[in-house]
């Protein structure tokens, strides 16, 4: 029998602590060029196309209800194909002097950086504690519950590399409804939370007035096609669209949540590509198989379908194609008012005829938007990027890409490392 | 679409549902329910086109459905966007709306007549938040209510404030009020109306949404006010906390009313209803105060708890999409599929004997941004 004691879970903070106490000690001393050279080195490892780590990943996330191994290993095949070692130090020599351009300008690196993750996919459980150990901060992680795989499998392989440099890497789980455990946690100099706006918001107000909160919020990306663009044959464009749906599930803030196609001749479009992405769709289903889906979810999908199917028997455009039980939807809207996307390989295609009226399609979500995947004549591509750029989008990129972005993608439009530190300055003193 | 046989008249079948309504003693007649679940639904396959059409396209009709569990539902979300009734749009004497913010459709549930509907919701509430009420003279009870809504004559679109006029038309005595006015609460007349209670020492009903209450207990505790009701008194208080700043476990909700009014939690009952739904459903504990809370409705309206997946009944216990039938919808549609997750509640037998709703665990993390979105953006807004 295993006794829980009520205070488990701040001793174990506290003596994590304790541990990055001292690591802060060992990253201090070995500076920058030698922890940088050993998380280059890390990367590497992960990005080896035979790497151990990718392949217990796939394999333990898998086990712990997350996705399932084949899904894992394409989204890590994809994820990680730029990021590689010298990715990483090009990224942080360059913001490293970009934020140091200035007379008398130095970073200092916070004490320690405690990292709330949440979400089930690994990429940014790779990459943040990486970017904030570069900067000399000890790190201190606590997982998601759809997620307690990947941050403890990073620290090991630090580990692995370089045990030194490894022990600067504490992973912590505890339920987020504990209070006290929460709050303990919280106590650091520099807080990277990703989550519910509403759940960062009440993560906020608990933070000491002089910490750092380094905020990543809810995000959507969408496909957007310049319907002249669109040749006879759609099924290579189809096919990179549902890949983009089917990597992880459609469960991250990279995932296209809608495909608009714009301009003259929109909802033939939209016709034609929706067959061609449904039957994708169910031709990746075959080596890409779906992973569990929550009754929840479950439910939101049969919800929309039923509505769409539903509102096409009133005479409405909407056409729903949809495979066996929940495994995959595509809805031929109408017109381009933003409807829900409930995730797991659900994606509506919304018609914009008129290419000026892409700002009010788009407006619902504006705000919200990470990146759009682009596809238009070449003659227009760049003013397409302009709107969505100005819309709120912080990454445009082609289908098929939407869960590559660069290792130096500056995410939710904020610089890798500025949030990570603390620029100082020092004033030249005239008398010397 | 096919020819079917002709389907019963639309009076026809609410004297038959009146009928039901009206009686004193409850009855969960399951050929009753069968026989006139399904002669509504070839009304309603025959009178609402789109329904007929949606029906069709998932291979039933009224020739082909052999019990009440085949008719299709329809989702509440489609309230929105179509128009689900059963008679010609210059018929209609009242619509109730979904809340919602502005810019965001409300679902509208319109009605060419409130006698069905008001015929449900008083003995619901007779039978099931006021058990221990009988009437044995001509008069009816009454008691003393606080309303915390306006009325149905502010806020016509409401459901919730038809049904709560409704009830202290029938049952509210002359220290009943209403204390939500132009959005605001009425602390000082909830606070006079307490302290004539309390020296009456009549029973107390207090009704209304979730976070009306909040807001009550949040100036009640902010004024350093806690009451002692007295016996007999209770709360009903229904609806989410979606599109609010903060929310609350009902669990927690209810033990900040029980401490902060006196009133202990097996008098103060959750009611699950929706605009889409002639009928609700309220908590067990008043009439069964020694068993599971759980959620109990008319002998009109069953529910069902379904795998999303294979659209089939889960095993008993298990959590599924709640369906909701409902034989208090003959202007619109009786079966209606709600987003919301549910279980049965089992007897030491196995058999369901109600039914709970299944909030999002307080540990539930995000599940996707996309998704999360969707609630930012104001996915689902159901509450009346």
């Amino acid at each position: 029998m295993k006794i829980q004691w009520p205070d488990e879970n701040q001793e174990r903070l506290n003596a994590a602590r304790g541990r990055l106490e001292v690591a802060r000690e060992i990253l201090l001393n070995r500076g920058t060029q030698s922890v940088l050279a050993v998380l280059a080195q890390v990367l590497d490892d992960w990005q080896q196309a035979g790497s151990p780590w990718r392949a217990r990943l796939a394999q333990e996330l898998d086990g712990a209800g997350g996705f399932p191994a084949d899904l894992t290993r394409a989204g890590l095949k994809l994820g990680l194909e730029t990021w590689s070692g010298d990715a990483l130090r090009e990224t942080i020599e360059r913001e490293q002097s970009a934020l140091l351009s200035g007379s008398g300008r130095r970073w200092v690196s916070f004490s320690s950086t405690h990292i709330v993750l949440a979400g089930a996919i690994p990429m940014p459980s790779l990459l943040q504690p990486i970017l904030s150990l570069a900067c000399l901060s000890p790190v201190l992680v606590k997982p998601s519950s759809r997620d307690p795989i990947t941050a403890p499998l990073l620290a090991e392989s630090i580990r692995a590399v370089d045990e030194e440099i490894g022990t600067a890497l504490e992973v912590v789980s505890f339920p987020s409804h504990d209070d006290a455990g929460l709050n303990l946690f919280l106590e650091a100099p520099c807080i990277v939370a990703s989550g519910h706006d509403a759940t960062i918001r009440s993560l906020a107000t608990r933070l000491q007035s002089t910490a750092r909160l380094v905020p990543y919020g809810h995000r959507l990306s969408i496909e957007v096609i310049d319907s002249e663009s669109l040749t006879d044959d759609v099924s290579g464009l189809a096919q990179d669209i549902a890949f983009d749906v089917v990597l992880w599930d459609q469960q991250g803030c990279l995932s296209p949540a809608g495909l608009y196609v714009v301009g003259p001749g929109a909802a033939e479009g939209v016709a034609r590509l929706g067959p061609a992405i449904a039957a994708a769709l169910e031709d990746l289903g075959e080596t890409l198989p779906p992973g569990a889906v929550e009754t929840e979810a479950a439910t939101q999908i049969v919800h929309e379908r039923d509505q769409a199917t539903l509102r096409s028997a009133a005479g409405d455009p909407p056409a729903v194609l949809a495979g066996a039980n929940t495994s995959w939807t595509v809805v031929l809207e109408g017109d381009s008012t933003w409807r829900p996307c409930p995730g797991h390989r659900f994606l509506r295609l919304y018609p914009v005829e008129e290419t000026r009226e892409l700002e009010n399609a788009l407006a619902p979500i504006g705000p919200h938007l990470s990146s759009a995947a682009l596809v238009a004549l070449p003659e227009r591509r760049a003013a397409f990027a302009d709107r969505l750029l100005a819309l709120g989008a912080t990454r445009i990129c082609r289908p098929g890409r939407m869960q590559a972005p660069p290792l130096d993608w500056p995410h939710d439009g904020q610089s890798l490392l500025a949030p990570l530190v603390r620029i100082t300055q020092q004033e030249p003193d005239p008398a010397l | 679409m096919q020819t079917h046989s002709a389907p019963p008249s639309r009076q026809s079948l609410d004297r038959q549902v009146l009928d039901w309504m009206a009686e004193p003693l409850w009855r969960f007649d399951e050929e009753r329910f069968d026989s006139l679940a399904r002669r509504l639904f070839a009304f309603q396959f025959e009178h609402c086109p789109a329904y007929g059409r949606f029906c069709e396209g998932r291979g039933f009709n009224p020739d082909n459905v052999s019990h009440w569990t085949q008719i299709p539902p329809v989702p509440t979300g489609a309230f929105k966007e179509v128009e689900l009734r059963c008679f010609p749009a210059n018929r209609t004497v009242r619509t109730f709306r979904t809340s919602g913010t502005s810019g965001q459709k409300r679902g509208a549930l319109p009605l060419d007549t409130l006698d069905v509907y008001e015929a449900s919701l008083i003995p619901t509430l007779e039978h099931l938040l006021f058990p221990d009420f009988k009437t044995d003279s001509i008069e009816p009870w009454r008691l003393p209510m606080c309303i915390l809504a306006p009325t149905g004559h502010e806020n016509p679109d409401s459901s919730l404030s038809h049904m709560f006029d409704q009830l202290v038309q029938a049952h509210g005595s002359m220290e009943t009020r209403y204390v939500v006015h132009q959005g605001a609460l009425d602390l000082e007349t909830v606070q006079q109306t307490q302290d004539r209670i309390r020296a009456s020492g009549d029973p107390w009903v207090l009704l209304g949404t979730a976070f009306s209450f909040v807001h009550l207990l949040e100036d009640m505790t902010r004024q350093g006010e806690s009451w002692n009701c007295p016996p007999g008194s209770r709360v009903m208080e229904t609806g989410g906390f979606k599109g609010q700043a903060r929310e609350i476990p009902r669990a927690e909700l209810h033990g900040w009313i029980s401490e902060q009014m006196g009133i202990p939690s097996s008098r103060i009952i959750n009611q699950y209803g929706m605009t889409e739904l002639g009928s609700q459903f309220y908590d067990s504990t008043l009439v069964d105060p020694d068993g599971p809370r759980r959620k109990l409705g008319p002998p009109w309206v069953r529910v069902r708890i379904l795998d999303p997946a294979s659209l089939r009944e889960v095993p008993p216990g298990d959590v599924g999409m709640v369906v909701i039938h409902d034989l208090a919808n003959t202007g619109s549609i009786a079966a209606i599929e709600t987003a919301d997750l549910g279980r049965h509640i089992l007897d030491p037998q196995g058999r369901p004997i109600g039914f709970e709703i299944l909030g999002r665990e307080p540990d539930a993390e995000q599940r996707g941004c996309s998704i999360a979105a969707d609630e930012m953006l104001g996915r689902q807004n159901r509450p009346r």
